[in-house]
């Protein structure tokens, strides 16, 4: 909201105050000062001067030397221009001036004579012809006799002599888009009384005829004027330099003046022409299905029913609380006009504004929701205007739906209560008068305050409210600071998932992997550029945003990996080699239309390292398990165990399944993706879905073995299709109680052994708890593994 | 045989006090006491020697090779020791040579953020809870007193997924949840990521991060909060750090305000400071007493009953702790900008 210091000192007395000090009552009273902004910054040592003599430059044809009055004294001025005469007014820039246009004056000699300062053009000054007729002129910018003097400060000539506040109203407080709304509150902060508006006007008896009906709820209340004979011509300066301060065009006076209410008074008015409303009857209505209606800014809308319109007997002749229709509102030839002020729910303005993508000053206010009691307000403040102005006679008997509300309404409270809540002292007379200043009057009864509330102020319903209102101007300086101290102490922690997650997060890092961040949503292009099938979960189950910013992020993610391929490729791009990075970050499936996405969060790794291969990510998870105390397994996975894993070189890619569950994939990027992405080929990948870890078990200790082990190596011939995890699941079954682990330590495959064969050493180790192993004990195992091995796997014992 | 046991003796101490080498020390040793030396071989004629004698020569001879033996064990170790002091003068490490550090990884600014404060409220007796990213209008809107096309929601643009679900804002959400489930007292933090339809540039960015907290106790009133936020200021900011509220406007509380803390670039003198703009105050959160509607809808008196939030934009917070200015750098996650935060 734009206010201007000139329009704030019509209801406020501001002598004294800096527009500094004016910025910070603002914001700590609850209105944040954005900008502000001087006017005159840049007309500062530019006065009214006036020609007294204009003489040719002895040394220069081209140059003129002017003697210029500033009513007090003369200054000599060197100037090119031609266009001025003695006993004009010019604009007249002296040392210290630093002008729009970058000029910054100081005396000079020009071929022997000296110039002491300049004369100004309108652009010099950074202003064009409708700030002042005339500045757009070429040369020198000859100033109208009849509204300067000499000597006067050109901001005043200009109407530039004004502050610019720029003030954040929030949402609570529509009474406070207007200057009125927030001269009020400036003059609670400041401590000074402030002025009411101005709302005295005539009227005339001989009415007009004209009628009023409201037929839809979305109308609370409706009132309409007509004023007579209206002489249409431009608005008086000013208005104009007003309404211009704050950034509103200048149309004619009866345009301005409901344009000037808007802005004092936050009232939205519209005029329309009284000949144009056919059977002299405005009708407030939801419009009909495909109804049309082009408005003043000749756009042509279809209509529908969850719009509403203000029409005559026949047709449509507004958008309302929008924008007026073309050919029903103020024209040239309008003899009588008929002013609107009315109030219209915000949810329907809202919606329809959206709906079109028209948002204007009126839609606006109304959308944050106009009273009843500001209609009524707006509109006597707009016929005192019209009185003012002395354009059009005021027909007495105005047209509306119902009476107003404009009663205030009762809020008792214990004022106790009040300093509880906020946890600070504040007697209550200062309390009291801080609310007369806000024109809440309020009494003590007792303990209870009996607070009288203006109905403007329809934010204002409770204690709390009335808290915000004294703490807003009592200040919070006088606040004490407590933290706590008084309350229950009671044992806090971390939720199981952020304590998961936290954890997984130090073990990663440890690994020396850097995490990143990603945003949840993405394009669904990426999911074929995995070479993802349409069928599957990862693409159906996407969801999709209604109002994305873009198609690269609409929908929410299925997965993590292409998240952390681009993190890659955006890495690759700026040639940073060796990139290993991780994220736990959530992916989302639609469940259905009334039900909220499933959510599950994946811990994802990626590396392009050269260093680095299959194995070392694969003891990356290892470790996890160790460290999460989970036992996982592995298989070859494909596209109907894991459709991601068509991402992935096809015959390195596994499985990671805990508790017979797929919770993970983990393997080389196929080629074809790198290539989509822009990664190098050598890319590994691993993701664990954390969402249903159950949290580590307190493990029971156990005792170091006391008797010592007996360790087997074997080295199996196999079929070269045969896994490794298949020998030692195998191995395990058959090698007895007394086997303590089996690993892996060697697989081979070339000269030494058979083509299509392949050699695997696994190390066997037995232990006793009670006793010393014998030879014979070991060996009956181990020919028990090797009948097995040789049943199962037709794996044969390799000799050395 | 005892001149010749003290000759033999004579001699092994001659050789080994000779030798130049361990080698050669174990030579002597082989010659002497070897099963084949000299020693083997004198003792194999004690048969000879009387009975009444065979016990004190016994002596005498075990009692030389005891010489023997001790002074080689002593000379070997002389040896071993120059040995070790040759080996130790050769070796050298030049301890100035630069490496590079073991590689570990790095935690984002953002979680560092996040975890830096919920430790701290952590160890006040608070406790973190989650939420999911995508809320339904009710938990993101209307049970934070923020009814369908009330103006407020302007001021946080919502993504939808349809007319009832959206992605959440804000993570409050969480704290209407846990108002749902738990009685007072209630403190809690409630963090994650949130959504606002907000192009990015260096300020904003559709996707960020918030922390909140929420206190509900007896007697809880605006001081506490303030008190509160005093703590969190002088823990992120140093303990010559201050607090000033504005007030302001937020659905969910009433009265709200927004804090500002000292400037912690230039300690809030503000003079030429670039980055409170010479204010010497940067705002760093929103808060407020939770509005009275919101816990009467959860069935906690307000009479005895009051309660606070906070909430902190993360983003914002890692760019002021880091001194990052542009809250893209966040989000490209470019490894050599994030390995500074090692």
């Amino acid at each position: 909201m734009i206010v201007t210091l000139k329009w704030l000192k019509e209801f406020v007395d501001l002598n004294g105050f800096s527009a500094q000090q004016i910025a910070d009552a603002f914001t700590f009273c609850g209105f944040e000062m954005e900008t502000f902004k001087d006017l005159s910054e840049k007309l500062n040592h530019v006065v009214v001067g006036q020609i007294k003599k204009i003489e040719k430059h002895p040394n220069a044809d081209k140059l003129l030397i002017c003697q210029i009055s500033d009513g007090e004294k003369l200054h000599q001025i060197i100037t090119h221009a031609t266009n001025m005469k003695e006993g004009d007014f010019v604009p007249m820039a002296l040392e210290g001036a630093d002008l729009a246009n970058g000029v910054k004056i100081k005396p000079t000699n020009m071929r022997g004579v000296d110039s002491c300062g300049m004369m100004c053009a309108g652009e010099e000054l950074g202003i064009d012809n409708s700030v002042y007729k005339g500045a757009e002129t070429d040369g020198i910018m000859i100033l109208d006799a009849k509204d300067c003097f000499a000597g006067q400060p050109i901001a005043q000539v200009l109407g530039m002599d004004d502050v610019v506040f720029d003030v954040n109203v929030l949402a609570n407080r529509p009474d406070c888009q207007s200057v009125f709304g927030l001269a009020k509150e400036l003059a609670c902060a400041l401590k000074r009384p402030y002025k009411g508006l101005k709302l005295d006007y005539n009227t005339v008896k001989e009415n007009l005829p004209l009628k009023v009906d409201v037929q839809t709820e979305n109308c609370p209340y409706y009132s309409a004027q007509v004023i007579k004979n209206v002489k249409l011509g431009p608005s008086p300066k000013w208005m104009q330099e007003r309404l211009r301060s704050v950034g509103i065009k200048v149309i004619n006076n009866v345009v301005d003046i409901t344009n000037y209410v808007l802005w004092e008074v936050g009232q939205p008015l519209h005029a329309f022409d009284y000949k144009q409303i056919e059977g002299q009857k405005i009708v407030v209505r939801q419009a009909k299905e495909g109804e049309t209606l082009k408005l003043l800014n000749d756009e042509e809308l279809k209509l529908s029913s969850n719009n509403m319109v203000i029409a005559n007997e026949k047709q449509a002749m507004a958008l309302a609380g929008v924008m007026g229709g073309k050919g029903f509102s103020i024209s040239e030839n309008t003899c009588d006009v008929v002013l609107e002020s009315a109030t219209f729910k915000k949810e329907n303005i809202r919606k329809t504004s959206r709906s079109f993508g028209i948002r204007t000053d009126s839609s606006g206010r109304y959308e944050r929701g106009v009273e009843e009691i500001s209609c009524d307000l707006g509109l006597k403040r707009a016929l005192s205007l019209f009185a003012e102005l002395n354009i059009g006679e005021i027909v007495e008997q105005k047209q509306e739906n119902k009476k107003p509300d404009v009663s205030s309404k009762i809020i008792e409270v214990n004022y106790n209560r009040i300093q509880n809540w906020l946890g600070t002292e504040i007697p209550v007379q200062d309390a009291i008068n801080i609310l007369k200043n806000l024109d809440i009057n309020a009494t003590e009864k007792g303990d209870i305050l009996c607070c009288e509330v203006p109905a403007i102020r329809s934010d204002v319903q409770n204690f709390s409210d009335i808290a915000e209102e004294i703490i807003r101007f009592w200040g919070f300086d006088t606040m004490p600071c407590v933290a706590c101290e008084n309350t229950q102490s009671i044992s806090g922690g971390y939720e199981k998932a952020v304590a998961y997650n936290m954890n997984v997060r130090n073990l990663m890092v440890a690994t020396g992997a850097f995490e990143v961040n990603t945003y949840s949503f993405i394009s669904p292009e990426e999911l074929n550029k995995l070479q993802i099938q349409k069928q599957t979960t990862l693409q159906q189950k996407q969801v999709k945003i209604r109002n994305p910013l873009g198609l690269d992020v609409s929908v929410m993610r299925t997965q993590m990996l292409s998240s952390m391929l681009k993190v890659l490729s955006y890495n690759e791009a700026h040639k940073n080699e060796d990139v290993s990075i991780f994220e736990i970050g959530k992916v989302f499936f639609n469940i259905n239309e009334n039900t909220i996405p499933e959510e599950r969060e994946i811990l994802a790794f990626v590396t392009n390292s050269k260093n680095y291969d299959f194995f070392y990510v694969k003891s990356i998870v290892s470790m996890l398990a160790e460290k999460l105390g989970l036992n996982f397994s592995y298989e070859k996975a494909n596209s109907s165990t894991n459709s991601l894993s068509d991402a992935f070189h096809p015959n390195i890619c596994g499985n990671i399944l805990w508790a017979n569950k797929v919770v993970g994939i983990i393997g080389k990027i196929h080629p074809l993706v790198c290539e989509n992405f822009n990664i190098s080929k050598n890319s590994y990948y691993f993701e664990l879905d954390l969402t249903n870890f159950p949290a580590k078990k307190v493990k029971k200790a156990v005792e170091a073995a006391k008797y010592p082990s007996s360790i087997r190596d074997l080295a199996f011939i196999v079929d070269e299709n045969v896994s490794v995890g298949e020998i030692m699941l195998e191995a395990k079954k058959s090698a007895g109680n007394l086997c303590e682990s089996i690993e892996f330590f060697d697989v081979y495959q070339g000269s030494q052994v058979e083509s299509g064969k392949k050699s695997v050493a696994i190390k066997l180790v037995f232990r006793k708890k009670d006793g010393t192993l014998t030879q014979e004990e070991v060996n009956t195992q181990i020919q028990n593994v090797l009948a097995h091995m040789q049943q199962k796997l037709n794996a044969k014992l390799r000799e050395q | 045989m005892e001149n010749e046991t003290n000759k033999l003796l004579e001699e092994a101490m001659q050789e080994v006090e000779n030798a130049k080498s361990k080698q050669e020390l174990f030579n002597v040793n082989t010659n002497f006491l070897g099963k084949n030396g000299k020693f083997s071989a004198l003792m194999k004629k004690l048969k000879d020697v009387l009975p009444e004698n065979r016990a004190k020569i016994g002596a005498i001879l075990n009692n030389a090779r005891e010489k023997i033996d001790t002074a080689i064990r002593t000379f070997i170790k002389k040896f071993e020791k120059q040995e070790l002091e040759e080996k130790i003068k050769n070796e050298k490490v030049d301890v100035t040579i630069p490496v590079k550090p073991y590689p570990m990884g790095v935690k984002h600014p953002i979680t560092e953020t996040q975890e830096l404060l919920m430790d701290f409220f952590v160890k006040k007796g608070f406790t973190v809870r989650t939420g999911t990213d995508i809320e339904t209008d009710y938990y993101c809107f209307e049970a934070l007193n923020v009814p369908k096309n009330h103006p407020a929601r302007d001021a946080q643009d919502t993504f939808y997924i349809n007319d009832e679900i959206v992605l959440r804002t804000h993570t409050s959400a969480t704290q209407i949840h846990t108002m749902e489930k738990f009685k007072p007292p209630i403190k809690m933090v409630s963090t994650g990521a949130a959504y606002r339809v907000d192009e990015i540039d260096g300020r904003h960015s559709p996707f960020f991060h918030q922390l909140e907290i929420l206190v509900v106790d007896k007697n809880v009133s605006m001081a506490d909060m303030k008190g509160t936020l005093e703590e969190i200021g002088k823990f992120l900011f140093g303990e010559k750090t201050k607090i000033r509220l504005r007030p302001s406007y937020f659905p969910f509380t009433e009265p709200s305000a927004e804090a500002d803390a000292t400037c912690p670039k230039c300690g809030g003198k503000g003079n030429g400071c670039s980055l409170c703009q010479q204010t010497g105050w940067i705002e760093i959160l929103g808060c407020g007493m939770v509005n009275p509607k919101i816990l009467e809808n959860h069935g906690i008196n307000t009479n005895e009953f009051g309660g606070f939030a906070v909430g902190i934009g993360l983003e914002r917070l890692a760019m002021l702790r880091y001194g990052i200015s542009d809250m893209r750098e966040l989000f490209e996650n470019n490894v050599e900008f994030l390995k500074q935060f090692k």
